[in-house]
């Protein structure tokens, strides 16, 4: 047995010299010793009753959804026939938000809406007083004729929807109204324009309606975008006829482009609000896709 | 009367088929899997609605659902005249089955819609109503916020309450 080489001269050195012969304190050393602590069985929650037990009706299955009464594991809500007529065409349903005639014209005495300039839809959802998400297909305004009998203001107003009676009050009282088409992503655009200037892409191109739009924009009687002009002017003629109104003379500048989101901005235009700036493309094949035709839009029938 | 492919094929359901149909009614075990409990969609991470419910109904903007007669297209021959008009209708249900329906759906099918020459326009609104118009949030229940109207004026304009 080897003898230590110094006898310790009191406890606190032998201490000193059992560490500094001792490895290094590593991250192994100070965990627990294998069994210094046990941990309980987990049971599973249905044996863990402190004592009770459970009774045959907690475990049974329960009624489906939609239970009322009668046979206790038959949903009432299947015992009617099914309907396609309720939801079954929910999904290419067009929705379009209400915007009456009397509303607008609060709209329009609050100072909301200039009445001096073109109405579009960019003009009436900088407001900010609607919500329209093209994502639930919602497709833009359609104004009813709430309040036509008291409607006087001589505006140049473009919705995605109109009836009779509304187009009849608007051009009574000498103003001009178009229906157009807004694809989803020039939607998106116009509905928050400063949010798609500022993330810096283009200016969309307008699409043409989808194939079961076409008849109703190039209708004249609808006041339809896409119909002729010197139509649209006798169809007027006829509507106020018809509603025994007169027609005041009216002047109106052009209409906006069909392939137009914004007036005055053409389609590829990148706007700079910083910098107070419109671009537009040079490369010719960028040229050429804002330049050619409508197209028109093919996401839903 | 003649079936398809050419033979005479009965109209009247056989004993035995009508003993199934009552024989149907199923007990603890034969309830299948989807129906027992909520289910929730991994994608979505929500509830699903409950897609008898959307075939079967149809949710009106002033919250009243309605839904077919039962029974309506089955053996209408040999039903009565008052029959074939009455199977027609579509019937309202009534406040405690709406409740139910609404909690079978999800908050995008209970919300308002608005379409152009929509055929159930005029079943939209109902008059004369005593019940509160507004939720406990505050948002209206039957109609349509009016944008900077308030109610004295929008009433001389709109016919919806």
């Amino acid at each position: 047995m080897a003898k230590p080489a110094k006898a310790a001269a009191s406890s606190a050195e032998r201490a000193l010299r059992i560490v500094e012969n001792s490895s290094r304190v590593r991250l192994q050393d100070l965990r627990d010793n294998i069994g210094a602590r046990t941990l309980g069985k987990q049971q599973s929650n249905v044996h863990n009753q402190h004592g009770h037990t459970i009774g045959q009706l907690q475990h049974a299955a329960k009624p489906p959804l939609g239970w009322i009464w009668g046979d206790f594991f038959r949903p009432w809500q299947r015992m009617f026939p099914g309907t396609k007529l309720f939801n079954a065409d929910i999904n290419i349903r067009r929705e379009y938000t209400p915007l009456s005639l009397i509303e607008l014209a609060r709209l329009i005495d609050l100072g909301w809406v200039d009445q001096k300039k073109p109405i579009d839809i960019v003009a009436l959802c900088a407001t900010r007083k609607f919500k329209i998400e093209p994502h639930l297909r919602q497709c833009g305004f359609d104004l009813t004729p709430e309040g036509a009998d008291a409607w006087k203001y001589p505006v140049d107003i473009e919705v995605q929807w109109a009836s009779q009676r509304t187009i009849a009050a608007v051009e009574s009282a000498g103003g001009r109204i178009r229906t157009a088409y807004y694809d989803p992503e020039s939607l998106r655009a116009a509905i928050d324009a400063k949010t798609w200037f500022q993330s810096g892409r283009p200016v969309p191109r307008r699409l043409a309606p989808p194939p079961s739009l076409v008849s109703y924009y190039s209708d004249p009687v609808n006041r339809g975008y896409l119909a002729d002009v010197a139509e649209i002017e006798h169809a007027r003629q006829r509507l106020s006829m018809t509603m025994g109104t007169t027609l005041p003379e009216t002047t109106f500048d052009a209409v906006k482009h069909p392939k137009q989101v914004f007036n005055g901005l053409p389609p590829g235009a990148i706007v700079s609000l910083k910098d107070r700036k419109v671009f537009m493309p040079t490369h010719p094949d960028v040229r050429d896709y804002y330049e050619e035709g409508l197209r028109a839009d093919k996401q839903y029938p | 009367m003649l079936g398809r492919g050419g033979e005479v094929i009965r109209l009247l359901p056989s004993a035995s088929s009508s003993t199934t149909a009552i024989a149907s009614t199923r007990g603890i075990a034969n309830i299948p899997r989807w129906e027992r409990h909520i289910r929730f969609d991994p994608a979505e991470g929500r509830k699903r609605p409950c897609q008898d419910v959307l075939d079967r109904f149809k949710r009106l903007n002033n919250g009243m659902w309605i839904r077919p007669v039962p029974g309506w297209h089955k053996q209408r021959y040999q039903k009565d005249e008052k029959w074939q008009t009455t199977s027609m209708y579509y019937e309202t249900s009534t406040k405690d089955e709406c409740e139910m329906l609404d909690r079978l759906m999800t908050p995008y099918w209970l919300k308002r819609r608005h379409y152009p020459d929509d055929p159930y326009k005029t079943y939209h609104v109902r008059h004369d109503l005593r019940s509160p118009r507004v939720d406990e949030k505050g948002n209206l229940l039957r109609e349509r916020r009016k944008v900077l109207l308030e109610d004295s004026v929008a009433d001389k304009y709109f016919h919806d309450r």
